[in-house]
């Protein structure tokens, strides 16, 4: 088992010197070609670069290989492809505890990752793909290590009837992959602030594919001594079993800070960064709210796509006051092609303030101000 | 066919498709000509409110199965791109980002878009080479499997008529089978299995690059040998030609799929009937089955009398009965009715629809089979409630499945619903047999030929017995070796004593 001892020292230590790193570096992948089987692992806890190493692992790679890329994040919250962040997270809270929020390349559901939290992904040719083998690859390997795991209904991983693992897919031409996270340790409080629904108070209607709650559970309830390097040895070591007959893998390959990327994984990072990969590619939804104000009731409606808010009507059926009824009017006009955020009612008082200076004064600013206290933490 | 182009809804589209009938189109043999019901069809509802126009291509579509022919026109080599089946079962998935737009370039195994089901996101790269002409979904909107996702204009193609397959494989990234042929008779949609062609010496299979290969060398694509799948004519094939000038190495030149061999004047090939495709099926499910093999042998000299003063009752009052005497087989069943009530796990049936929920259920009825020989082969109808029924009533229906069945005529309720399976193979011949569990059972039993065999009584004396073999076959997954042997030792005991039969009487 020489393999798992270096591998543990790997991660124990960190602190290989960078210039043996350098000769085993990925530019010399070609070293490997004869085998079928690879794996990497990084120890950078940015969920941007990791997920751009993914995306160069599926694109720039051989299609023939089975590659098992083992990593992990420091807290953020991961979205789907097609999911909306406005509805799926508590965007309040996440900024509150200075969160991440990213959005990754597969589809599914939104998950919230964090050092207690082990995420695999492994590459194959895309006619092997399935969605069952590898979800009990990784299920066996916790069996090894005495976990009672199993494989439910909806491909996920669950212990005593908790999920501990979600997966999400992407398939491209020649190639597939499957990825899938490991709650060993993590922090459910946070989570629960992150993504549960209770604590929201806006009434969206969304295209794209909304998250299944199932309730979750962590390893360490099983296990007292399981961390993120025996789940790695364990996944890797099953791995290795199924795909590779048995044969020893040479040396896993790491990424650490001091390594360079390659291209496409450091353009694959940058963008994934952008507000408009983040927000920009929120499908087509509604949000709708009311509130009664001293001065009469309001009905707010608000379209948004691509994170733009391509329509907003507030108005009142019963407002009399010529002020409440202009502002009212304003607002709607002025928010349509903001960014559908926070400071939404910020940015498009300061446009009517550029376009129609002297609508808003010292009158009416009361009406202004308790309207941007009512919508802005609506529009989160 | 004449596009529709600019429709923005299904009202214009209606309107517009019934203005185009035989009588004002030019050509009008060369098209298919839907009727206003053909417009209420999956796509056009999708779409909703905005009508796409359609390629004549998906007009035959949305008439049958995807697997006929129809007439498309090539006129500017539109080729409609279908979404192809991504596995799993998916049937629908939503578009979520097209990498192309109307008028953009696109080659062969270049990204189209990026579709998502639940989990998985899928890239769908093209199949052809060309222009993209038309999109059918916007972003967001739901695709499904097996219709049209973009129309790609590919060159090369003007002026021919050409007949498209469509497969539903899900290997259909690969490129599409496409056959020339000539234009007079072969409008009328046909529907034939995927991989038989009308006439062979007129079609030859070649991808739309190939066939421009072809064209520009000025080769007759008809007379390359091709050699990829099903005769397929490759870019290998064409360069192989050229270079040998003109001529194809080994084999005669065209190129076709002859699908099966031809039968020569002894071979004979008959399509499965209705009852060989049943048996093919259950058979095939029925070999996932572990099945625990059990034989023994009954002694039926008891039985030989007690069936022999049973007839003779039924002779003295031959009004009551209809018929005229019985066989051992209603002392048989009967008797595998009462052993059933002791080891009620052989009635029962396993339901596994839920890998992690395996459930029993401990059926009441005690429907027995009787597996029966007729003139279109094996069907095993079934005795409803043997339980309620006594030895007669069990003999008056033997006696009525057995008619109905030399004529073909039984019900389908007569052969669903069965609990546990008699098969009396030895009334033809052998002894011990294997057989195997019909799929819905635990367990089944097989009589073979009964004869008059040496054998020891009490006193060691070689005596002559009724020795009937009796081989039992059941579900190992559930039945084990002691179960299966009490319950036939049981039954065996109430055939070899018939008197006992009494004791059970209620």
């Amino acid at each position: 088992m020489t393999i798992i001892k270096s591998f543990s020292n790997i991660l124990r230590t960190r602190s290989i010197s960078t210039l043996q790193l350098r000769q085993r570096t990925i530019l010399h992948a070609s070293r490997f070609y004869s085998s079928k089987v690879e794996c990497y692992i990084s120890t950078i806890n940015n969920p941007y670069i990791n997920l751009g190493i993914e995306e160069w692992l599926l694109r720039d790679t051989d299609p023939e290989k089975y590659i098992l890329y083992l990593w992990r994040n420091k807290p953020c919250v991961v979205i789907g492809r097609n999911q909306n962040p406005f509805l799926e997270c508590n965007l309040g809270y996440m900024q509150d505890n200075n969160i991440l929020l990213v959005r990754r390349r597969s589809g599914g559901g939104a998950v919230y990752h964090d050092m207690g939290n082990s995420i695999y992904t492994i590459f194959m040719p895309r006619e092997e793909f399935s969605r069952k083998t590898n979800a009990e690859l990784v299920s066996r390997a916790l069996l090894e290590l005495d976990i009672p795991a199993y494989v439910n209904d909806r491909h996920d991983i669950a212990v005593d009837g908790f999920k501990v693992s979600g997966s999400a897919y992407k398939i491209i031409n020649k190639r597939a992959y499957h990825h899938g996270t490991m709650l060993l340790d993590a922090d459910t409080t946070t989570l629960k602030g992150c993504l549960s629904k209770k604590n929201k108070i806006s009434n969206i209607n969304s295209k794209g594919v909304e998250s299944v709650p199932s309730p979750v559970t962590n390893l360490r309830n099983y296990s007292y001594t399981i961390d993120h390097q025996q789940f790695c040895e364990s996944v890797l070591y099953e791995f290795i079993r199924d795909y590779n007959d048995g044969q020893e893998l040479e040396k896993p390959i790491v990424f650490n800070e001091s390594h360079v990327l390659p291209q496409r994984a450091r353009e694959m990072a940058e963008e994934l960064q952008t507000w408009d990969w983040i927000y920009g590619q929120t499908p087509e939804f509604t949000n709708e709210i009311e509130k009664e104000f001293s001065w009469g009731h309001v009905n707010g409606f608000v379209r948004s796509r691509h994170g733009i808010i391509t329509e907003a009507d507030f108005s009142s059926p019963n407002a009399t006051g010529a002020h409440e009824v202009t502002i009212l009017s304003a607002i709607s006009n002025a928010l349509r092609d903001c960014r559908y955020s926070k400071n939404a009612v910020e940015a498009a008082v300061e446009k009517i303030n550029a376009n129609v200076p002297g609508l808003i004064n010292s009158e009416n600013e009361k009406i202004v101000e308790e309207l941007a206290q009512w919508i802005n933490p609506r529009l989160t | 066919m004449p596009t529709i182009h600019g429709l923005r809804c299904r009202r214009q589209l209606l309107k517009t498709a019934s203005l185009l009938t035989k009588n004002n189109v030019k050509n009008s043999s060369r098209y298919i000509f839907p009727t206003a019901t053909f417009v209420r069809t999956p796509i056009v509802q999708k779409a909703g409110l905005h009508a796409r126009p359609l390629v004549s291509g998906s007009w035959a579509n949305l008439k049958s199965s995807r697997r006929s022919f129809h007439a498309s026109t090539s006129i500017h080599g539109i080729k409609p791109f279908l979404l192809a089946d991504i596995g799993e079962g998916i049937t629908e998935c939503e578009v979520i980002q097209w990498f192309v737009k109307p008028g953009d370039s696109v080659t062969e195994f270049e990204k189209i878009c990026e579709v998502q089901s639940d989990k998985a996101s899928v890239e769908i790269t093209s199949r052809y080479t060309g222009k993209v002409a038309k999109l059918y979904y916007d972003v967001n909107e739901v695709a499904k499997v097996g219709q049209p996702l973009v129309d790609i204009d590919v060159e090369g193609e003007e002026g021919v008529v050409a007949e498209e397959q469509e497969q539903k494989s899900p290997d259909s990234m690969v490129t599409m089978e496409e056959s020339t042929t000539s234009q007079s008779s072969s409008n009328t949609p046909s529907t034939p299995p995927a991989r038989e062609l009308k006439d062979p010496s007129l079609l030859s299979l070649a991808t739309p690059a190939v066939r421009r290969i072809a064209k520009e060398n000025d080769i007759d694509i008809k007379l390359v040998r091709g050699t990829g799948k099903d005769g397929r004519v490759l870019k290998e094939d064409v360069m192989t030609y050229i270079k040998n000038g003109g001529q194809s190495p080994g084999q005669p030149s065209v190129a076709h799929v002859t699908q099966t061999s031809t039968p020569s004047a002894e071979d004979r090939l008959e399509p499965f009937n209705a009852i060989q495709k049943a048996m093919y099926k259950s058979m095939t499910k029925s070999v996932a089955i572990p099945q625990l093999g059990y034989q023994d042998e009954m002694e039926l000299n008891a039985a030989t009398d007690y069936r022999a003063a049973l007839n003779k009752h039924i002779a003295s009052n031959a009004a009551s009965f209809p018929f005229q005497k019985i066989s051992y087989m209603p002392i048989f069943i009967k008797c595998l009715s009462i052993a059933l009530s002791h080891y009620p796990i052989m009635n029962a049936t396993i339901i596994d629809d839920d890998a992690n929920a395996l459930k029993l259920l401990y059926r009441k009825s005690h429907n027995i089979g009787l597996a029966m020989d007729t003139p279109q082969g094996l069907i095993v109808p079934n005795i409803k409630d043997v339980q309620d029924k006594n030895i007669m009533d069990v003999a008056a229906e033997i006696h009525r499945l057995t008619e109905l069945g030399a004529k073909g005529s039984l019900a389908p309720s007569d052969l669903q619903g069965g609990t546990l399976t008699v098969s009396n193979v030895g009334t033809i011949g052998g002894t011990y047999a294997k057989p195997c569990l019909v799929t819905s059972e635990l367990g089944i039993v097989a009589l073979g030929r009964m004869q008059k065999l040496p054998r020891f009584d009490e006193a060691g004396n070689v005596v002559a017995k009724q020795i009937l073999p009796v081989s039992w076959s059941a579900d190992h997954r559930v039945i084990d070796g002691a179960t299966i042997a009490r319950f036939g030792n049981m039954w065996k005991n109430l055939i070899e004593n018939p008197i006992t039969i009494s004791a059970y009487l209620k």
